[in-house]
């Protein structure tokens, strides 16, 4: 009966707190003071989580990835992407869209994050689309859904989230090795309503290159690309930790910018490290709070009720698997995608690989797609905003534009909750 | 209250300029230790230990930024149709809110500071304080900046019903 009114006071006061538009990094931390007074547990204690919630050697990477990140992208790295992109795949016909989808897959390999892809290959891409006479909508949808690939391409800060909030037993190497197929095979599903809409709308193709300055723009953007390089064959290999590797990958980026491409001067450093700071700010901040949270819900023994709450529902895999991606995706439309990986993680953990035996590799990657497509859709979703005010255009009129997309994002989905090859087939070379 | 912002903000950007810092060192640190093991088969023995604590501290001075800057995210569900007044009313409620947990910080935190100073990290032997001591620190800032806001909200109210 405590334990039941706790619950009802930790999940309760969290939930009317978020709706009444307060913080989610404080609402985590004020129910869970809540619940400790009610429960006389020491709020000392409580505060004292937040501190041992961030005190994580793997964590650091999470600060590590979004610095190199910004690197790149200040640094020009989007103009080389898209233009390498174009090369490859410019000449078919509505080229432009599917350079957009190939230049968000090699994005994904520099930034995990879906709203810095949008706010830089999308601020790129969907002028000159519009230019070309691409219809707007078209183009933003096109952009926000493929914005998407990033998320699951290695290396996603995302994903070390997740493998702090399942409990620090999940290897980040093999989740970055098991996003890389989902998150290319998206992308490759996207093409195809692009190619159909692009020939029923009669959208314009691009002019070739010759050889020559396709190797040189190949040559350009592979000095970028080369950081997937160094971070999946370092965690592969075991060469370093993925922490090192994300500590190596800021220092290559730096190099990269400030010595190759030349494009920002090294001030520009300051304001490189600004931006990522109030990145960061959010993220790290959340985590902390999350864990005090995450005490209380494990104390209540919140999972097990949930777990069993799930199983009276019913005991068939299949409907399970569904009914859980029904309620993150559901989840996904009101809410951003880090809170929520920290909060349904600890909660699902045990439903998904504890009782119905899927790995903690592929129940990883199908969370992180789903709050993925999240971003994409109405009322809430953060990649969707920033490409419609890229695109000038209103969130109802890129939301019908986005339909055909979300089915493709649906297949890849469906193919990563059943399919087990899907994310297994990589991380399965890693001992 | 104009002069009390900027005297509180040129605090800060130490502050800021500090978290820049310890971003920095973590790389350096880091990355440091990786050239040192393959280049020289070593390695600096307290780089673990310095790294978390700095990333603690990074976190917190973050976390004030977040609300100096009204950074922390939130769910935008209610309609928007709902009077002025109400939103206005749940903005000071949230800044009230954000300064009382900033004296929990300073509080609670304080006490852990203190009791830290009878530990030791292993490998360097610093107090253990050295982790909590930035908890009162950035309560204080988060105290101070959601004070402003709150001010600035009651304006607002007050402006909205003069409207």
């Amino acid at each position: 009966m405590n334990a039941g009114m706790g619950s009802f006071i930790l999940i309760g006061s969290f939930v009317f707190l978020l709706v009444m538009k307060f913080p989610i990094t404080f609402s985590l931390f004020l129910s869970s003071i809540f619940a400790a007074m009610f429960l006389h547990i020491p709020l000392m204690s409580i505060v004292q989580r937040l501190v041992s919630g961030v005190n994580s050697f793997s964590l650091l990477a999470i600060p590590f990835f979004i610095l190199s990140g910004e690197i790149m992208s200040q640094g020009g790295i989007s103009r080389r992407l898209v233009g390498f992109a174009n090369a490859l795949v410019g000449r078919v016909r509505g080229g432009l869209a599917q350079v957009n989808i190939l230049a968000s897959m090699f994005f994904g390999g520099i930034s995990g994050s879906a709203v810095a892809d949008v706010s830089s290959i999308g601020a790129m891409l969907i002028p000159m689309m519009v230019e070309d006479g691409y219809d707007a909508d078209f183009s933003v949808a096109v952009t926000v859904t493929s914005a998407c690939e990033g998320i699951l391409i290695p290396p996603s800060h995302n994903m070390i989230i997740f493998a702090m909030a399942a409990g620090g037993g999940v290897s980040v190497g093999k989740l970055f090795l098991g996003g890389l197929i989902p998150g290319i095979g998206l992308g490759l599903l996207l093409m195809i309503p692009t190619a159909i809409i692009a020939y029923k709308r009669n959208y314009p193709k691009q002019a070739g290159f010759g050889w020559r300055k396709t190797l040189k723009l190949a040559r350009d953007a592979f000095f970028g690309l080369f950081t997937i390089l160094i971070i999946m064959g370092g965690v592969i290999s075991g060469v370093f930790t993925a922490t090192e590797s994300a500590a190596v990958a800021v220092v290559y980026s730096f190099i990269i910018t400030f010595f190759v491409y030349r494009e920002i001067p090294v001030k520009q450093m300051g304001s490189i490290l600004r931006n990522s700071l109030k990145t960061l700010a959010m993220v790290m901040s959340l985590i902390a709070a999350a864990s005090s949270f995450g005490y209380l819900m494990a104390f209540l023994r919140i999972p097990q009720a949930v777990t069993s709450g799930l199983l009276s529902i019913t005991d068939n895999k299949i409907l399970l698997v569904l009914l859980i991606n029904v309620m993150l995706l559901a989840l996904g439309c009101i809410m951003d995608m880090a809170p929520l990986i920290i909060i349904t993680t600890p909660i699902l953990f045990p439903v998904m690989v504890g009782y119905l035996g899927m790995d903690p590799i592929q129940f990883g990657i199908m969370l992180i797609l789903n709050l993925a497509i999240g971003l994409t859709t109405p009322p809430v979703g953060s990649a969707l905003f920033v490409g419609c005010s890229i695109g000038k255009i209103s969130i109802e009129k890129a939301t019908k534009a986005v339909l055909p997309f979300w089915v493709m994002m649906l297949v890849t989905l469906m193919l990563v909750s059943f399919w087990s090859p899907m994310t297994m087939f990589l991380p399965s070379f890693m001992g | 209250m104009e002069q009390l912002k900027k005297l509180l903000d040129s605090f800060f950007v130490w502050v800021l300029k500090l978290a820049m810092v310890l971003l920095v060192a973590m790389v350096v640190l880091v990355f440091l230790n990786v050239v040192l093991r393959y280049g020289f088969s070593s390695g600096v023995y307290w780089s673990e230990e310095i790294s978390l604590v700095i990333v603690i501290w990074f976190t917190f001075i973050s976390m004030a930024l977040g609300v100096k800057e009204s950074l922390h995210i939130n769910v935008d569900i209610l309609p928007k149709k709902l009077p002025k007044a109400f939103f206005t009313t749940l903005e000071c409620l949230r800044d009230a809110l954000i300064v009382l947990i900033g004296g929990i910080m300073v509080f609670y935190g304080w006490k852990l500071t203190l009791n830290g100073a009878k530990s030791f990290l292993p490998a360097t032997h610093i107090p253990n304080s050295i982790n909590y001591l930035v908890l009162p620190v950035s309560g204080v800032f988060i105290i101070l900046y959601a004070s402003i806001h709150l001010y600035e909200d009651i304006l607002k109210f007050k402006g909205g019903n003069a409207k």
